[in-house]
């Protein structure tokens, strides 16, 4: 009996430390993330978010605009493209260059394609079955500006020394004129050691 | 009662334990499933496979199972286990590198599993697939980034390293230092590889180079087309890659990239050389002879040997080995059958009526072939060496049983230490013989990759085209039919349907 005791406490520890545990840490809203791969991550869109978005709003143009309208200029963020080696979610930073520059109060924002296209579904369908309170179609605020931008890579790599280069440039242009207002690029370099064995 | 509830709660355990370890199918059992297009079973085990820690075939496995889910047409799926292995490769390949490509051209069958160079490759035209099928032109144009980096950094410095390996040397040194004759095993060693055994680049990724780029101008900023085509042109002189990749003026075009059979697999080739003399083993106080032996070698063949070969025996005269040549005597891997000749498009339009005949772009065994050349010499090499060390460790083991037993003998000599003495000599004798005998090939490779790639285009007015691929045997037999429906052809640009037949 005591040894089948053995056998099962034996077997229990063996199959919870093959099951092993997770372990989550979690981090607050713009801590540095741990760089794990050296790919793309978290601290990159941060970064880049800071050093771009506070170059467009310090852009002499953007507040020419002010003075010149006597109002803020209305934006809107349109494509970011990945050009890069790498599959970059550049939506996220799409949000991030847009929740910088409404916090900044210096742009307004009007709702990006996908959104407007629901919300116009919704006018709609309000004037169907809320007429008394529908909101009014074709009183939508038009954008002045339009924020585009562009994510490139580079990799240098020997043996398991590698450089990731990621570049990103950001363009606001003028949606009437098409004049480009302002340009701005951060690049980050990231120097990467890959271990020679795993563990 | 007690004791009995306790046992079966024991049994019980063991059982679960056992049943979450999982039984896997066997190599055989697997590759027929995957013949027969019965993806399931497949699809059960790699997952089986991959939810170990343990698994060395992660990479292959994983590999197998995302191009079972691309046939399927899961390609969120798909793309979600590629990009993994990609990443799993890309580790794989830098610890490679690093180790000037040693591992990459010889593997142990217990070390863990790293990608051919063309897997490395394949990997991301299926992914830039995936991602196309999904709607995602970008994210695919990415998948060409990707190789198009690979193909820069990695594949050029292999097809160098492997220009300058000499395996040749290794083999003479080995035997110089055991004081035998190498000229048999230098002999038999597999041919070097040469300038057209590397694996330089794949047509079929040049191709969807050539047709992204057409797609959209904007995601082939960072790539040369004209250097795609002329690629292109070398890989595959018979495809016309000039007329495949033009559009005239107001019209769109609809180009047909189709995958058909399994790729093919190598196998295990072995070969024993013998039988070497008997030595006069050293062993402090006098000499143990240990009789005649063989050596036997194995390294990967393609395609993978169907039948086991009678033995060939090759006299000799005076002293020197014969040899003997045959298959191994691990099971016999199965060649799938690509019964798919010609691949053609049927308009559903009646104008249409001329229908597509789509060229071969590429034949996805030549890769595997390729590969075997060139990991075949080393594979040898690397055998004749382990075997050498095997053999003399058992050598060196028998002799030390050997005088135990002799030491019993000289102690007490009756007839029971003498007979003991004999079993003894002979079964480490035996045990010398026998030692090469665990020794197999590595013949890991990816599975479920198609054999071959058909491609072609017709330039078409704008407008919405249904029509099917048709999968044809050599008798002019439909083996596989694939409809689209209303698939949009827009002028100046090209649009892309992939379509696919294991059978």
């Amino acid at each position: 009996m005591k040894k089948s005791i053995l056998i099962l406490t034996a077997l229990t520890a063996f199959s919870l430390i093959s099951c092993g545990s997770t372990q989550v840490d979690r981090y607050e809203a713009g801590a540095d993330v741990k760089d794990l791969s050296g790919y793309w991550n978290e601290n990159d869109i941060k970064m880049v978010c800071e050093e771009l978005i506070s170059g467009c709003i310090a852009s002499p143009r953007v507040s020419g605009f002010k003075a010149a309208n006597g109002r803020d200029p209305v934006a809107i963020v349109g494509k970011i493209s990945n050009k890069s080696s790498e599959h970059i979610d550049t939506a996220m930073v799409a949000k991030r260059f847009q929740t910088a520059i409404i916090n900044s109060g210096v742009m307004e924002f009007v709702a990006d394609k996908e959104q407007r296209l629901e919300l116009r579904e919704e006018k709609v369908d309000q004037a169907e079955y809320a007429y008394e309170t529908a909101k009014s179609i074709g009183n939508e605020l038009a954008a002045d500006f339009m924020l585009q931008g562009t994510v490139l890579s580079h990799v240098d790599q020997e043996g398991r020394e590698s450089v990731r280069t990621y570049q990103v440039d950001a363009q606001l242009i003028d949606i009437e004129t098409n004049k480009i207002l302002w340009q701005g690029e951060k690049t980050i370099s990231k120097y990467v050691k890959k271990a020679s064995k795993k563990l | 009662m007690k004791r009995i509830a306790f046992n079966g709660f024991l049994s019980v355990s063991i059982l679960s334990l056992l049943v979450s370890c999982g039984s896997t199918m066997s190599l055989s059992q697997y590759l027929e499933h995957l013949d027969s297009g019965e993806y399931n079973p497949c699809i059960s085990e790699l997952e089986k496979k991959n939810s170990r820690e343990s698994n060395n075939d992660r990479i292959r496995d994983n590999f197998d199972l995302a191009m079972i889910r691309h046939y399927q047409k899961d390609y969120d799926s798909s793309l979600s286990i590629l990009n993994e292995t990609d990443r799993l490769m890309e580790d794989s390949v830098t610890k490679s590198i690093s180790k000037g490509f040693a591992s990459a051209v010889a593997n142990d069958n217990a070390a863990e599993y790293e990608a051919s160079p063309y897997e490395y490759v394949y990997v991301n035209i299926f992914n830039a697939l995936n991602y196309y099928n999904k709607g995602d032109l970008e994210e695919a144009a990415v998948e060409v980034r990707r190789l198009n980096e690979k193909q820069q950094k990695y594949l050029n410095e292999y097809g160098e390293w492997i220009k300058n390996d000499d395996s040749k040397v290794e083999i003479s040194d080995t035997y110089k230092k055991l004081r035998l004759d190498s000229s048999k095993i230098s002999e038999n060693l597999p041919e070097r590889p040469g300038e057209a055994d590397i694996f330089r680049d794949s047509a079929t990724a040049r191709y969807l180079s050539i047709v992204f780029a057409m797609m959209d101008d904007s995601v082939n900023s960072s790539w040369n087309i004209d250097a795609d085509s002329r690629t292109l042109k070398a890989l595959n002189p018979a495809f016309d890659v000039d007329s495949e990749s033009s559009i005239s003026s107001g019209m769109g075009r609809l180009d047909v990239l189709a995958f058909c059979g399994l790729i093919g697999r190598r196998g295990e080739r072995r070969l024993i050389i013998g039988p070497f003399p008997g030595l006069q083993f050293p062993t402090g106080r006098h000499f143990v002879y240990i009789p005649a032996f063989d050596l036997e070698f194995v390294y990967p063949e393609f395609p993978a040997p169907q039948t086991i070969l009678h033995p060939q025996i090759v006299p000799t005269f005076g002293w020197g080995p014969s040899f003997t040549i045959y298959p191994g005597k691990n099971e016999i891997i199965k060649m799938p059958q690509n019964s798919v000749d010609s691949i053609r498009i049927v308009f559903d339009d009646k104008n249409l009526s001329q229908g597509l005949n789509l060229s071969l772009l590429e034949d996805f065994n030549y890769a595997v072939q390729q590969d075997v050349h060139v990991k075949a010499r080393k594979a040898y090499s690397r055998s004749v060496k382990r075997s050498m060390v095997k053999k003399f460790t058992a050598v060196a083991g028998a002799t030390a049983t050997l005088l135990i037993a002799e030491d019993a003998v000289n102690n007490d000599e009756n007839l029971f230490t003498i007979a003991a003495y004999a079993t003894t000599y002979l079964t480490a004798a035996k045990a010398a013989d026998q030692i090469d005998r665990t020794e197999t090939a590595d013949i890991r490779q990816v599975y479920a990759l198609p054999a071959q790639s058909f491609a072609g285009g017709i330039e078409l007015p704008q407008g919405k085209y249904s029509f099917r691929v048709q999968f044809l045997s050599k008798s002019g037999d439909i083996i596989g039919e694939e409809s689209f429906k209303d698939i949009e052809v827009i002028n100046g640009k090209t649009v892309l349907v992939e379509a696919s037949c294991q059978k």
